[in-house]
């Protein structure tokens, strides 16, 4: 945090001490300029905009936080806390909250980026890299897997009709990519592995048990 | 200055091109760049985003084999994970530890971390590059997008201005080309939800395709493989999502500098490249008939 910055982190509840402490964002220390949410690329489109994610955060406000699309559409861009005169890290926050979301049981049906990011360690755990053709098939087989949508017994044919419809846009979404792709040398179908799989799943083993 | 070279897995994947015309460009310049071994995937987004301990135990593994050289990255994700790492590891030594026991051994975080734009421009220098030039890219106008990774934040990466950076737009000057002022070098073009949720990456990259279109130039240079998966390949969803015609080629630097140091088009992939650059590059007498495809 910068020296000018102003420090208002004595007060505050649970949540922005626990962001805090996993992140070291410091919530508290936003007065709601919203300078963050003119820059930041997905204002548009999310429920919570970035600096009334940060005020519900103030608030406590656990179950509206935890439960936001909002922290599963931020990119990561990292402009939030660029521009920010008071450097509250919100991109850090976000990555902090999505944990804690995950663990709370809170997460939004409507996100596909835990089973994403499940996929992706899975094979930097087995083969120390991504090999991304293989990656793209094992996460939509995942994402397929994944319940999804609001299923109701009223309307369940309805219900189950779209669950597959969607799935199956989500399934064949970009696979008339893949010819034109293994034609332009951008994916193979064999993916790479280096060596050390055990010391990496040791390490992946003792990273897990180390985490808050 | 001695460098091992990071490549990432995009660079042994979608952006093989960006793999392959960056060593044609080292080769032209006599830059060693000996591959770093057995190295392993930095953790990227999927790590920070749900692992924090990962996201630097990756990095610290790769760069304590380093042993000491400055590791030459050329992906903008490696590389902001990278400097991420250090940047946690070097000032917390809670961290370190915790790194420490988690990779097998202790890190302290020093490892320099250069980008090829930084080893371009400050180690080996205007001079050395511009002496390189065989063709120059005369009369082509260039929007330089950096995207966020590299400049972002600067407190970190210290890569250059994080609101203006111009190292990409100095090197595109003395290979010949146009580089303009334009608004959108460091707007986000979607990245990794490419994957989870293409949606947004078309939203994103419109904008960046849209705004550079405004600028009036010829083609978007990058210098990361998801700023240019995006740009390119899914520039025919884009222009069908929003009912309009860009056709801008989106190159790597790496490859537009290697089309001025004479390299063909076979040595820089431009093959690779889904909006194909034949045309544009054959109407301004650029890289010779074997580029023209």
């Amino acid at each position: 945090m910068s020296a000018a910055a102003i420090r208002l982190e004595k007060v505050g509840g649970g949540l922005a001490r626990e962001v805090k402490t996993r992140s070291g964002a410091s919530p508290m220390s936003c007065f709601q300029c919203a300078k963050c949410t003119s820059g930041c690329p997905v204002a548009s489109r999310v429920d919570v905009k970035p600096h009334e994610l940060v005020r519900l955060v103030q608030m406590d406000q656990r179950r509206a936080v935890l439960g936001s699309r909002s922290i599963w559409e931020c990119t990561s861009c990292q402009t939030c806390v660029t521009r920010c005169p008071q450097k509250v890290d919100i991109a850090a926050m976000n990555d902090a909250l999505r944990a804690m979301s995950l663990e709370a049981g809170l997460a939004t049906a409507a996100t596909a980026v835990p089973a994403f990011d499940r996929v992706f360690l899975k094979a930097v755990r087995e083969r120390g890299r991504v090999h991304e053709m293989g990656l793209m098939v094992e996460f939509k087989l995942r994402s397929l897997s994944a319940f999804s949508g609001n299923f109701s017994l009223a309307n369940a044919r309805q219900s189950f009709m779209a669950m597959c419809r969607d799935k199956a846009q989500r399934l064949f979404a970009d696979a008339d990519k893949v010819p034109m792709m293994i034609a332009k040398g951008k994916l193979s179908l064999f993916g790479p592995r280096v060596r050390g799989k055990a010391q990496r799943k040791a390490m992946f083993r003792r990273a897990a048990g180390g985490n808050p | 200055m001695s460098y091992v070279f990071f490549p990432g897995c995009s660079l042994d994947g979608t952006a093989r091109d960006f793999h392959r015309s960056t060593l044609a460009v080292a080769a032209r310049l006599g830059l060693d760049l000996p591959e770093l071994r057995d190295w392993t995937c930095c953790g990227s987004t999927a790590a920070h985003g749900s692992d924090a301990l990962l996201a630097d135990a990756l990095p610290a593994k790769n760069l304590a084999a380093a042993e000491g050289k400055t590791v030459a990255v050329a992906c903008a994700s490696c590389y902001g994970r990278l400097k991420a790492a250090n940047h946690h590891i070097a000032r917390d030594p809670a961290v370190r530890a915790r790194v420490a026991e988690v990779v097998g051994g202790d890190y302290d975080g020093r490892t320099p971390v250069m980008h090829l734009l930084e080893i371009l421009s400050r180690d080996i220098g205007r001079a050395r590059i511009a002496a390189a030039i065989r063709r120059p890219l005369a009369g082509l106008k260039v929007a330089c997008y950096y995207g966020c990774l590299l400049v972002r934040p600067p407190e970190i990466t210290r890569f250059d201005d994080a609101e203006n950076p111009t190292l990409m737009d100095q090197l595109m000057e003395v290979a010949g080309a146009t580089p303009v002022d334009w608004p959108h070098k460091t707007e986000c073009c979607g990245a990794s939800f490419s994957v989870t949720d293409a949606d947004v990456v078309l939203e994103l990259s419109n904008r960046i395709l849209s705004m550079a279109r405004a600028a009036g130039v010829d083609c978007i240079v990058t210098a990361c493989p998801l700023c240019q998966l995006n740009l390119d390949m899914r520039q025919k969803d884009i222009e069908a999502r929003f009912g309009t015609r860009y056709d801008l080629p989106v190159f790597y630097f790496t490859q537009l500098l290697g089309l001025a140091m004479g390299c063909t088009a076979g040595e820089l992939s431009l093959a690779s490249l889904v909006v194909a650059p034949g045309a544009l590059l054959a109407s301004k007498g650029i890289g010779r008939a074997e580029a023209s495809r």
